[in-house]
């Protein structure tokens, strides 16, 4: 058990803390608008599509109504996501001095990325209720659901996240390449439309994708019944729980390599 | 995954043994054939391992102030420190300490230019292990014994190179640690906060704290207590401060030391 905790970082949680206001306070000082850029990217980005994907190429209808808030519930999550794995490929790459005389653990500076981008994803949340007031939609008792849904996709990106800064710590191409990945990725996860649009024949294929899971929980208050059965969550959290563990080892394997480019 | 480990029943502070380690270093292209000079005119470099130990073997008993001279090319002083440390994982062999064994290193980076001085004493500290209450109640003591009470909601950019070596220097003697690794000046600032510094670190002496040094040989003289020679891979000699210091390479003496302390002060320009 002792194990567990100082792997998961619970003894680091203050210093944590501290760490992150730090990190955010520095990051929105710079802006005039402050905080105001947390909504605003996320909001461009909600707009914007919604514009293409439903009022310019609304003939074939994507994903569920109302779309806005479809979309934008599971777009403040994607965008989570990207800014969180970009981030990480640039933990280790360059001056990371203060690797050399730091005494907290070294996986604590990509958690630090991670905790501060969830911070930014919790300052995003006004959104969805924004959408909902717009659209008028209210959900059901499911929506509970929606915090377990954060405390899985950090999961992920706590596994990911170790994943890609590790890599691309030995390799810095790797960490563009990983930016075009995330690219494509917004394609073939259904942030823009739903399951239901994907041919029955090849929809457990996209199980694989552990946002297929994440998402569907997101969207679970409002739309239970997106995913049919247990099969697509199944997937996607045994998936996530195996990135985990590759995560994790990964980084366990490379950590001196990590430590000797400092 | 806790990088650091402390083993609270060793008898000695600090022990290495069997440490192996090679470091990684990125050189410029040599050769003359067109196909070399070609890719270093596109900037392309090499990787090469420089093997820095080969079975290294030293114990350190708790209150020793241990001069760390270099001896020959590569001595790998920085990273005897880092892995005395716990900075630097050895590749073989195993390094314990009883306690946490801060470092003071020249280019750690502790400071951020694009926060206050108070800003950089906290995540500073943070980083140096202390907990947000520590840190809480140490705060003050930080500002009194520098002197920081003008500058502390300053930005780091605007302060003087010698008033920054004295933030992290008070920064690092606040963690209150059992051992230290310095690799710098060893005291610093002015005359008058030179002083000051020699008398906090003969009082951290007296309680039996110890202390790995890497400075110039007049304040290895005046405050260690026995000197060890690295290079070979390993320990050269294991004797006096005065012996050590016969035995120091030309290259890596005060000037060294003076060159990086001056390119420091130059990065504070520029930045």
């Amino acid at each position: 058990m002792p194990y567990v905790t100082e792997v998961l970082l619970w003894r680091y949680r203050s210093v944590l803390r501290m760490l992150v206001m730090r990190d955010l306070h520095i990051k929105y000082r710079q802006f005039r608008l402050g905080y105001v850029w947390a909504i605003l990217e996320p909001l461009g980005m909600s707009v914007t599509m919604w514009f293409v994907f439903e009022v310019l190429l609304g003939g074939k209808k994507l994903g569920l109504q109302p779309y806005y808030l479809f979309l934008t519930v599971a777009i403040l999550p994607w965008w989570w996501f990207v800014n969180s794995i970009s981030a990480s490929t640039r933990v280790f790459i360059g001056q990371n001095r203060t690797l050399s005389v730091s005494q907290l653990p070294t996986q604590f500076n990509v958690v630090r990325v991670l905790v501060a981008r969830a911070a930014d994803f919790v300052l995003s949340l006004p959104l969805v209720v924004a959408a909902m007031l717009i659209t008028w939609t209210f959900p059901t008792a499911w929506i509970l659901l929606y915090p377990v849904a954060m405390v899985i996709q950090f999961a992920l990106m706590w596994g990911v996240g170790l994943l890609v800064a590790s890599v691309s710590a030995m390799i810095p191409d790797l960490a563009r390449i990983i930016r075009i990945v995330l690219r494509a990725a917004f394609y073939l996860t259904p942030v823009l439309y739903s399951l239901s649009n994907v041919p029955a024949g090849a929809r457990p294929l996209t199980y694989i994708n552990p946002l297929v899971g994440v998402l569907g929980l997101y969207r679970m208050g409002w739309w239970p019944g997106e995913h049919e059965g247990w099969k697509a969550y199944a997937t996607s959290f045994t998936v996530i729980a195996i990135l985990m563990v590759i995560g994790f080892v990964t980084f366990r394997r490379v950590e001196h390599r990590i430590l000797k480019a400092a | 995954m806790a990088r650091i480990h402390l083993t609270p029943d060793l008898t000695d502070e600090i022990r290495f043994t069997d440490v192996d380690l090679t470091i990684s270093v990125v050189r410029r292209r040599g050769g003359a054939s067109t196909a070399q000079r070609l890719r270093r005119l596109a900037g392309d470099t090499k990787r090469v391992e420089v093997p820095i130990f080969d079975k290294l073997n030293l114990s350190v008993a708790p209150g020793e102030a241990v001069a760390i001279v270099p001896g020959s090319k590569d001595a790998g002083v920085l990273e005897f420190f880092r892995l005395a440390a716990g900075t630097l994982i050895a590749d073989g062999g195993a390094v314990e300490r009883r306690h946490h064994v801060i470092p003071m290193l020249t280019r750690s980076g502790l400071l951020n230019n694009s926060i206050t001085v108070r800003q950089n004493i906290w995540v500073g500290s943070l980083l140096l292990g202390l907990t947000p209450e520590q840190v809480r109640e140490r705060l003050d003591w930080i500002v009194g014994f520098a002197g920081l009470e003008k500058i502390l909601d300053t930005y780091a950019k605007q302060v003087s190179p010698l008033m920054r070596r004295r933030v992290v220097w008070t920064m690092t003697m606040a963690t209150y640690a059992h051992a230290f690794a310095i690799q710098r000046s060893l005291v610093v600032g002015d005359e008058d906060f030179q002083e000051k510094c020699w008398d906090y670190l003969d009082g951290l002496r007296a309680q039996g704290v110890t202390f790995l040094v890497e400075s110039t040989d007049v304040m290895l003289r005046r405050f260690c207590t026995r000197g060890v020679v690295l290079g070979n891979g390993g320990v050269i000699a294991d004797t006096t401060v005065e012996e050590a210091l016969k035995l120091r390479r030309i290259d890596e003496t005060e000037e060294a030391m003076v060159r990086e302390e001056e390119s420091e002060d130059e990065d504070w320009q520029s930045e």
